[in-house]
């Protein structure tokens, strides 16, 4: 019998019925959706049809529950945003769609984007596709977990300081954090305005770099979006990596669990094989840049999720005293602890009296960050990290607690408090579950990074999911 | 700035300096919710405290990554003013409580 031509999952403005039932069963099993609805998607694909060029075509994407899309749910995760549905569609979703994208569903997240493990979502669980018993990571978690299941080709998720990358280990994917500004942000929920971006995740690299190039670019309704200087001035921004350049390497006591750090040191043999030069990095800074990281972001948290009132739109509780009650107890009633937490703290370092304690301080350690940052990018292309020190974590206790995650940041959040792009990229399992590492760059740098991700991948190639990819070309 | 509390583990925030907080930021928390927060709260202060080993006179504050004056766009109307009105009306009916094209809230007065 001649071997039947793979199915495409959408095509002409429809997903196929067969692939539509491969997502709910994937789903059933993973939860990366909160909201699964490719008759919306559909519906969506059909509004942006145009003659432009359609560099995605049919291509099927899952977007974080924190980025607005019309008509679909829009609830962070979070109870207080429960039954909200978004009236417009993020800037970059529509740069998307414009260019041939269909929307599967919202994907789930910790609460407002806050945690590692995507369990403080009040509204799903999400589950490692590689093993239920274990998180998918997070903050975005049911992206990440989409994409490894075989459900999306791509993913949109947001990283504040970790939030792509982190999940994107754990599953066995490809996760891009931009450089600061280069995806607009318009239509992302605010949660630390200063260190998030929205970003991709994908099992495919090569599709990862276009779905950068179609999203990126200034935005008139994002004043903090800029062009990467590659679309004002092809071969403006920093060249690919060629052989003999230098890879600076994170050397040291990295508090890296066995497994993770036999692959960061594979990672090292591969690079070298492949012909880099590797030096050892020298980031001083780094010890302070959680407190740092955490005093900035709940800072920020504190003041952006003053909008949630239970006024113009969300939960609001029944028979308030008065309007001050109506406030506090909508808010106390519609957060989660870890959100309340956050803006506890956030509170906190902001008052008078303790700014220049926390506040200002955190600030001038971001300064002393950025000038690690230069001076090392001096000597060196690329930087190679490990991305968190363990793999996926189990579920609940025996998993890492809220305090522990945060710790655990340490190598993802310096790239958002310097604003420069970091690339996750899987290379493999040990003991069955993915592993993988990050190179950072200089910023609009993102040429550098998918390089590096194309030099690892002929010698540690990433794991695929069994059965997760199938006869579904996404 | 160490202090040792009332809970006998609040060393960096005092159970009013924690109240206060959250009355400052509209949040009421139940009794288990405050000590609760409290540990986490002290613990992660407790953490932030490394900072201070560093030398930061020197440094100024970075409040953005790349951005060095504001940047706004023309404050002019929408050429499609149905699909501006169709905006706001979806936006109205997202309100929790609303008569006509006013949000409401308990009586202030």
């Amino acid at each position: 019998m001649e071997p039947k031509e793979k199915p495409v999952p959408f095509e002409r403005g429809i997903f196929n019925k067969d692939f539509v039932n491969h997502a709910v069963q994937g789903n059933a099993r993973c939860g990366a959706f909160l909201e699964l609805s490719p008759e919306k998607g559909a519906a969506l694909w059909g509004e942006y049809q145009n003659d432009g060029p359609r560099p995605l075509e049919g291509q099927v994407f899952g977007v974080k529950d924190n980025i607005a899309v019309k008509n679909f749910r829009l609830t962070c995760g979070s109870k207080i945003l429960e039954n909200f549905t978004a009236p417009y569609t993020a800037s970059v979703v529509e740069r998307l769609l414009r260019a041939g994208g269909a929307i599967l569903g919202k994907t789930n997240l910790d609460e407002f984007g806050m945690g590692s493990s995507t369990d403080s979502s009040a509204l799903g669980r999400t589950h490692n596709p590689w093993d239920p018993s274990r998180v998918a990571g997070g903050s975005s978690g049911g992206s990440a977990a989409a994409v490894a299941a075989g459900l999306a080709a791509f993913a949109l998720g947001s990283d504040t300081g970790g939030s792509i990358r982190q999940p994107a280990n754990f599953c066995g994917v490809y996760g891009l954090k931009p450089t600061y500004g280069t995806l607009s942000r318009y239509g992302l929920v605010a949660y630390a305005s200063s260190l998030e971006v929205i970003g991709i995740l994908s099992g495919d690299p090569e599709l990862l770099a276009l779905v950068f190039k179609t999203a990126r670019g200034a935005d008139p309704l994002d004043n903090t979006s800029q062009a990467h200087p590659e679309d004002e001035e092809p071969g403006a921004s920093p060249a690919a990596l060629q052989p003999g350049d230098v890879i600076a390497v994170l050397k040291g006591e990295l508090g890296l669990e066995p497994p993770v750090a036999l692959a960061y040191d594979r990672a090292q043999e591969a690079l070298r094989e492949a012909g880099f030069k590797l030096t050892e990095a020298r980031l001083p800074s780094l010890e302070y840049v959680v407190p740092a990281y955490y005093t900035i972001a709940t800072a920020e948290a504190s003041a952006n999720l003053a909008r949630y009132t239970g006024i113009k739109y969300g939960l609001r509780v029944r028979d308030p005293r008065d309007a001050e009650d109506l406030v506090i107890r909508s808010r106390s009633e519609g957060f989660g602890g870890e959100v309340k937490l956050r803006i506890l703290l956030g509170t906190y370092v902001l008052r008078s009296g303790f700014q220049d304690r926390f506040y200002i301080r955190a600030q001038k350690i971001r300064t002393a960050i950025r000038k690690d940052f230069d001076g090392l990018f001096k000597d060196a292309r690329a930087l190679l990290m490990p991305v968190f020190p363990s793999q996926a974590f189990p579920h609940g206790e025996e998993g890492l607690d809220s305090f522990q995650q945060k710790v655990a940041d340490r190598f993802t959040c310096t790239a958002n408090l310097a604003g420069i792009p970091a690339l996750s990229v899987p290379t493999g399992l040990e003991g069955g579950l993915p592993v993988g590492v990050q190179f950072l760059s200089p910023a609009y740098g993102e040429g550098i990074l998918f390089s590096a991700a194309r030099s690892l991948r002929t010698i540690l190639p990433p794991a695929a999911l069994p059965g997760a990819q199938g006869r579904w070309l996404c | 700035m160490t202090r040792s509390g009332p809970a006998g583990y609040v060393f960096f925030m005092d159970l009013k300096e924690l109240t206060d907080s959250a009355a400052l930021a509209k949040l009421a928390l139940g009794e288990g919710e405050l000590e609760s927060f409290a540990a986490s709260v002290d613990r992660i202060l407790g953490y932030f405290a490394k900072m201070m080993e560093l030398d930061v006179e020197a440094l100024p504050p970075t409040t953005h990554a790349f951005q060095k004056e504001n940047v706004t766009r023309p404050d002019t109307p929408w050429e499609d003013r149905e699909a501006a009105r169709r905006l706001a009306d979806q936006l109205l009916e997202e309100a929790p409580g609303r008569e006509d094209r006013f949000f409401t809230i308990p009586g202030v007065l």
